[in-house]
């Protein structure tokens, strides 16, 4: 998370006069994670290829149906390993979290064919919890951020986000901010009447 | 026996055009809601030019075969360290 300006960010929907205070994407290390695992799984195939090649005779003869064999698996797996990458950055990049003064818009990118968006009135927030557990979250300071409603049973949850602690303190804060804003004009309001 | 090295290149063609439809739903969820910023375009390019770099290097690697003329089979079988094994015991 950066905590950098960000009024002039726009969503689809957003009103003029809506603030957004926060725009939150999973921690880089989550990311990160993810895509060492797929670079290893692309060494594996280049430590198999050097032994084969030095200990063996297989792909000694290029039109062998072996070596035909070898190299198309070879580069189908390559480029299921960039698609798996690929894909793992998409999930990244399209799951976001946007807190406004009013309101948290979360749209989740679960799978190809799966898109979820989900909102949230600050002003319906019972409880915000978060948990920091692992190594690396502990380290680099990411966690799960758990936002309980008044009315629903399910949870809000965003995971690995940056600054966990910082970033649910800062919801409850805003949560007061509109809890106040709205008693202070519901009690004017009163006084009018 | 042998058999033709035309039909991996079909399965090697197939499995390349799952490739094509899930890395175009990719394509479409970045265009449709990452609306086209830096990194989405620059991610995407860099996707873009892995997939051509593996795909000529796998058909630079086979630039020798000849897809039509069949390939006897004992080509594997015949291989020379497993006839050493073979020739040991």
């Amino acid at each position: 998370m950066s905590m950098t300006d960000f009024k002039n960010f726009y969503f689809p929907g957003k009103p003029v006069n809506e603030d957004v205070v926060m725009v939150l994407r999973r921690h880089k290390m989550a990311l990160a994670n993810k895509l060492f695992i797929f670079v290893l799984g692309g060494l594996a195939p280049i430590v198999v290829y050097t032994l084969v090649v030095t200990y063996t005779v297989l792909l000694d003869d290029d039109t062998s149906l072996i070596f035909i064999i070898i190299v198309l698996l070879a580069g189908i797996y390559y480029l299921y390993i960039i698609l798996f990458m690929y894909h793992a950055w998409v999930d990244y990049y399209l799951d976001i979290w946007i807190i406004t003064e009013e309101r948290i818009i979360a749209t989740e990118q679960k799978g190809l064919f799966n898109r979820e968006v989900s909102e949230l009135r600050l002003s319906r927030i019972q409880d915000v919890s978060c948990v920091v557990k692992g190594f690396f979250p502990t380290i680099f300071k990411y966690g799960s951020i758990h936002v309980q409603t008044a009315s629903e049973s399910d949870r809000f949850n965003f995971g690995e986000v940056p600054n966990a602690v910082e970033v649910s303190r800062k919801i409850l804060a805003l949560h007061e901010k509109l809890v106040n804003k709205n008693m202070g004009s519901t009690k004017q309001h009163t006084r009018t009447e | 026996m042998s058999i033709s090295p035309f039909i991996f290149l079909m399965v090697y063609a197939v499995a390349a055009l799952i490739f094509v439809v899930l890395a175009s739903m990719n394509f479409y969820h970045v265009i449709r809601f990452g609306h086209l910023r830096a990194p989405s375009i620059i991610v995407s390019l860099i996707f873009l030019v892995l997939t051509v770099t593996i795909v000529l290097t796998t058909f630079g690697q086979l630039s020798s075969v000849i897809w039509d003329e069949n390939i006897p089979l004992n080509i594997i079988i015949n291989l020379p360290f497993t006839a050493d094994v073979d020739d040991g015991f």
